[in-house]
Protein backbone atom coordinates (compact mmCIF):
# COMPACT_ATOMS: atom_id res chain seq x y z
CA UNK A 1 0.00 0.00 0.00
CA UNK A 2 1.23 3.51 -0.78
CA UNK A 3 0.01 6.23 1.55
CA UNK A 4 0.29 9.99 1.65
CA UNK A 5 1.47 10.84 5.14
CA UNK A 6 1.32 14.47 6.12
CA UNK A 7 4.15 15.97 8.13
CA UNK A 8 2.38 15.62 11.49
CA UNK A 9 2.44 11.85 10.92
CA UNK A 10 5.98 11.74 9.52
CA UNK A 11 7.28 13.63 12.53
CA UNK A 12 5.57 11.24 14.96
CA UNK A 13 6.97 8.43 12.85
CA UNK A 14 10.62 9.48 13.07
CA UNK A 15 10.57 11.04 16.55
CA UNK A 16 10.95 8.14 19.00
CA UNK A 17 8.97 9.86 21.74
CA UNK A 18 6.47 12.37 20.38
CA UNK A 19 2.88 12.67 21.54
CA UNK A 20 1.54 10.53 18.67
CA UNK A 21 4.53 8.21 18.31
CA UNK A 22 3.08 5.13 20.07
CA UNK A 23 -0.03 4.96 17.88
CA UNK A 24 1.92 5.72 14.70
CA UNK A 25 4.69 3.24 15.48
CA UNK A 26 2.20 0.49 16.33
CA UNK A 27 0.52 1.09 12.97
CA UNK A 28 3.89 1.02 11.16
CA UNK A 29 4.89 -2.26 12.77
CA UNK A 30 1.60 -3.90 11.77
CA UNK A 31 1.09 -2.38 8.32
CA UNK A 32 3.75 -2.31 5.60
CA UNK A 33 3.30 1.08 3.95
CA UNK A 34 5.23 2.98 1.30
CA UNK A 35 5.01 6.76 1.44
CA UNK A 36 4.58 9.36 -1.27
CA UNK A 37 7.48 11.76 -0.96
CA UNK A 38 7.81 15.23 -2.44
CA UNK A 39 9.80 18.44 -2.00
CA UNK A 40 7.08 20.05 0.12
CA UNK A 41 6.93 17.17 2.59
CA UNK A 42 10.70 17.11 2.66
CA UNK A 43 11.09 20.79 3.50
CA UNK A 44 8.35 20.69 6.11
CA UNK A 45 9.66 17.53 7.74
CA UNK A 46 13.27 18.70 7.88
CA UNK A 47 12.22 21.99 9.47
CA UNK A 48 10.10 20.09 12.00
CA UNK A 49 12.87 17.63 12.81
CA UNK A 50 15.09 20.60 13.69
CA UNK A 51 12.43 21.75 16.14
CA UNK A 52 12.20 18.52 18.15
CA UNK A 53 12.95 19.85 21.64
CA UNK A 54 14.65 16.76 23.15
CA UNK A 55 18.20 16.49 21.79
CA UNK A 56 18.42 12.69 21.96
CA UNK A 57 15.07 12.27 20.19
CA UNK A 58 16.11 14.81 17.58
CA UNK A 59 19.36 12.95 16.87
CA UNK A 60 17.62 9.57 16.58
CA UNK A 61 14.92 11.00 14.33
CA UNK A 62 17.47 12.62 12.00
CA UNK A 63 19.49 9.42 11.78
CA UNK A 64 16.46 7.36 10.77
CA UNK A 65 15.18 10.01 8.36
CA UNK A 66 18.56 10.33 6.65
CA UNK A 67 18.82 6.57 6.25
CA UNK A 68 15.29 6.35 4.84
CA UNK A 69 16.05 9.11 2.35
CA UNK A 70 19.48 7.79 1.46
CA UNK A 71 18.15 4.39 0.60
CA UNK A 72 14.84 5.68 -0.73
CA UNK A 73 13.41 2.97 1.45
CA UNK A 74 9.64 3.16 1.48
CA UNK A 75 9.70 6.66 -0.05
CA UNK A 76 8.02 6.93 -3.45
CA UNK A 77 9.14 10.08 -5.20
CA UNK A 78 6.30 12.35 -6.35
CA UNK A 79 7.44 15.09 -8.73
CA UNK A 80 5.79 18.42 -7.89
CA UNK A 81 6.11 21.67 -9.81
CA UNK A 82 5.35 25.16 -8.57
CA UNK A 83 2.40 25.27 -10.97
CA UNK A 84 1.02 22.04 -9.43
CA UNK A 85 1.35 23.64 -6.05
CA UNK A 86 -0.52 26.81 -6.99
CA UNK A 87 -3.26 24.98 -8.89
CA UNK A 88 -3.81 22.51 -6.06
CA UNK A 89 -4.04 25.21 -3.41
CA UNK A 90 -6.69 27.06 -5.40
CA UNK A 91 -8.67 24.00 -6.46
CA UNK A 92 -8.80 22.50 -2.98
CA UNK A 93 -9.71 25.83 -1.40
CA UNK A 94 -12.59 26.22 -3.84
CA UNK A 95 -13.82 22.70 -3.07
CA UNK A 96 -13.40 23.04 0.68
CA UNK A 97 -14.90 26.52 0.82
CA UNK A 98 -13.79 26.97 4.43
CA UNK A 99 -15.79 23.99 5.71
CA UNK A 100 -12.98 21.86 7.17
CA UNK A 101 -11.16 24.59 9.09
CA UNK A 102 -7.97 23.58 7.29
CA UNK A 103 -5.44 26.20 6.18
CA UNK A 104 -3.98 26.71 2.71
CA UNK A 105 -0.94 24.57 3.39
CA UNK A 106 -3.17 21.72 4.68
CA UNK A 107 -5.25 21.83 1.52
CA UNK A 108 -2.11 21.65 -0.58
CA UNK A 109 -1.25 18.35 1.12
CA UNK A 110 -4.75 17.05 0.37
CA UNK A 111 -4.30 18.14 -3.24
CA UNK A 112 -0.93 16.43 -3.48
CA UNK A 113 -2.43 13.23 -2.07
CA UNK A 114 -5.17 13.35 -4.72
CA UNK A 115 -2.57 14.01 -7.40
CA UNK A 116 -0.61 10.97 -6.23
CA UNK A 117 -3.81 8.87 -6.31
CA UNK A 118 -2.94 7.69 -2.85
CA UNK A 119 -4.68 4.73 -1.27
CA UNK A 120 -4.62 6.19 2.22
CA UNK A 121 -4.06 9.57 3.84
CA UNK A 122 -2.25 9.45 7.18
CA UNK A 123 -2.25 12.31 9.65
CA UNK A 124 -2.22 13.20 13.34
CA UNK A 125 -4.21 16.36 12.67
CA UNK A 126 -8.01 16.33 12.98
CA UNK A 127 -8.65 19.37 10.77
CA UNK A 128 -6.35 17.93 8.13
CA UNK A 129 -8.18 14.59 8.29
CA UNK A 130 -11.56 16.34 7.85
CA UNK A 131 -10.24 18.19 4.79
CA UNK A 132 -8.89 14.93 3.33
CA UNK A 133 -12.16 13.08 3.96
CA UNK A 134 -14.14 15.88 2.36
CA UNK A 135 -11.94 15.47 -0.71
CA UNK A 136 -12.92 11.78 -0.90
CA UNK A 137 -9.71 10.29 0.47
CA UNK A 138 -9.59 7.29 2.76
CA UNK A 139 -8.10 8.66 5.98
CA UNK A 140 -6.48 7.34 9.12
CA UNK A 141 -6.10 9.96 11.85
CA UNK A 142 -3.89 9.11 14.81
CA UNK A 143 -4.56 10.31 18.33
CA UNK A 144 -2.06 11.00 21.12
CA UNK B 1 33.37 38.85 -25.63
CA UNK B 2 36.53 36.84 -25.99
CA UNK B 3 36.04 33.83 -28.28
CA UNK B 4 37.99 30.60 -28.44
CA UNK B 5 38.01 27.73 -30.89
CA UNK B 6 36.68 24.41 -29.55
CA UNK B 7 40.23 23.04 -29.65
CA UNK B 8 41.65 25.95 -27.63
CA UNK B 9 38.75 25.75 -25.16
CA UNK B 10 39.21 22.01 -24.70
CA UNK B 11 42.96 22.39 -24.13
CA UNK B 12 42.42 24.96 -21.35
CA UNK B 13 38.96 24.03 -20.17
CA UNK B 14 39.57 24.29 -16.42
CA UNK B 15 41.25 27.68 -16.74
CA UNK B 16 38.50 28.89 -19.09
CA UNK B 17 35.76 27.83 -16.65
CA UNK B 18 37.60 29.52 -13.78
CA UNK B 19 37.67 32.75 -15.79
CA UNK B 20 33.94 32.44 -16.54
CA UNK B 21 33.30 31.95 -12.85
CA UNK B 22 35.25 35.14 -12.13
CA UNK B 23 32.92 36.96 -14.50
CA UNK B 24 34.86 37.02 -17.79
CA UNK B 25 32.74 36.98 -20.94
CA UNK B 26 33.98 34.02 -22.98
CA UNK B 27 32.42 32.20 -25.90
CA UNK B 28 33.33 29.29 -28.16
CA UNK B 29 33.19 29.87 -31.90
CA UNK B 30 32.05 26.85 -33.85
CA UNK B 31 30.93 26.87 -37.52
CA UNK B 32 30.19 30.59 -37.39
CA UNK B 33 28.12 30.47 -34.19
CA UNK B 34 29.32 31.76 -30.83
CA UNK B 35 28.26 29.67 -27.84
CA UNK B 36 28.51 31.76 -24.69
CA UNK B 37 29.76 30.29 -21.42
CA UNK B 38 28.01 31.38 -18.27
CA UNK B 39 27.47 30.21 -14.73
CA UNK B 40 23.90 29.06 -14.10
CA UNK B 41 22.03 28.12 -10.94
CA UNK B 42 20.90 24.54 -11.25
CA UNK B 43 17.66 23.35 -9.71
CA UNK B 44 17.28 19.61 -9.82
CA UNK B 45 14.33 18.02 -8.09
CA UNK B 46 16.27 14.79 -7.80
CA UNK B 47 19.17 16.50 -6.08
CA UNK B 48 16.99 18.39 -3.65
CA UNK B 49 14.64 15.55 -2.93
CA UNK B 50 16.73 12.48 -2.66
CA UNK B 51 20.26 11.65 -1.72
CA UNK B 52 21.82 9.33 -4.34
CA UNK B 53 21.86 5.71 -3.38
CA UNK B 54 25.23 3.98 -3.15
CA UNK B 55 24.61 1.38 -5.82
CA UNK B 56 27.24 -1.11 -4.68
CA UNK B 57 25.68 -1.45 -1.23
CA UNK B 58 22.51 -3.29 -0.42
CA UNK B 59 19.79 -1.20 1.19
CA UNK B 60 19.19 -2.17 4.80
CA UNK B 61 15.71 -3.45 5.62
CA UNK B 62 13.19 -0.96 6.91
CA UNK B 63 13.12 -2.66 10.30
CA UNK B 64 16.86 -2.01 10.63
CA UNK B 65 16.48 1.69 9.74
CA UNK B 66 13.67 2.16 12.23
CA UNK B 67 15.05 -0.05 15.03
CA UNK B 68 16.86 2.81 16.87
CA UNK B 69 13.64 4.87 16.78
CA UNK B 70 11.51 2.09 18.23
CA UNK B 71 14.17 1.25 20.82
CA UNK B 72 14.56 4.87 21.96
CA UNK B 73 10.77 5.24 22.10
CA UNK B 74 10.39 2.19 24.31
CA UNK B 75 13.20 3.38 26.60
CA UNK B 76 11.71 6.88 26.91
CA UNK B 77 8.27 5.49 27.76
CA UNK B 78 9.80 3.12 30.32
CA UNK B 79 11.55 6.10 31.97
CA UNK B 80 8.25 7.95 32.02
CA UNK B 81 9.74 10.80 29.98
CA UNK B 82 7.36 13.51 28.81
CA UNK B 83 6.65 13.13 25.06
CA UNK B 84 7.82 15.89 22.73
CA UNK B 85 5.07 18.11 21.37
CA UNK B 86 4.45 17.93 17.62
CA UNK B 87 5.73 21.27 16.24
CA UNK B 88 3.71 20.83 13.06
CA UNK B 89 0.42 20.59 14.96
CA UNK B 90 1.35 23.61 17.07
CA UNK B 91 2.30 25.58 13.95
CA UNK B 92 -0.98 24.70 12.25
CA UNK B 93 -3.00 25.69 15.31
CA UNK B 94 -1.36 29.12 15.27
CA UNK B 95 -1.96 29.50 11.54
CA UNK B 96 -5.63 28.54 11.43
Amino acid sequence: MTAYADTSYLLAFFNPHAAHSPSVQTFVMRTPVDYHWNVILRAELRHSLRRIPTAANRATAWQAYRAAEKWRTRLVHQPVSLQNFIDLAEARSLEDNGASGAGTWDLVHVGLALLARTELFLTCDKAQSVAAQRAGLKVKCFTA
Amino acid sequence: MKTLSPTKARQNLTAVLDKVKRGEDIGILHNGTVYGLRVVAVYSQDQTTLTPVASDEAAPPWSEIMAPVFKAGRAARARGAKPDPNPILEERKRRR
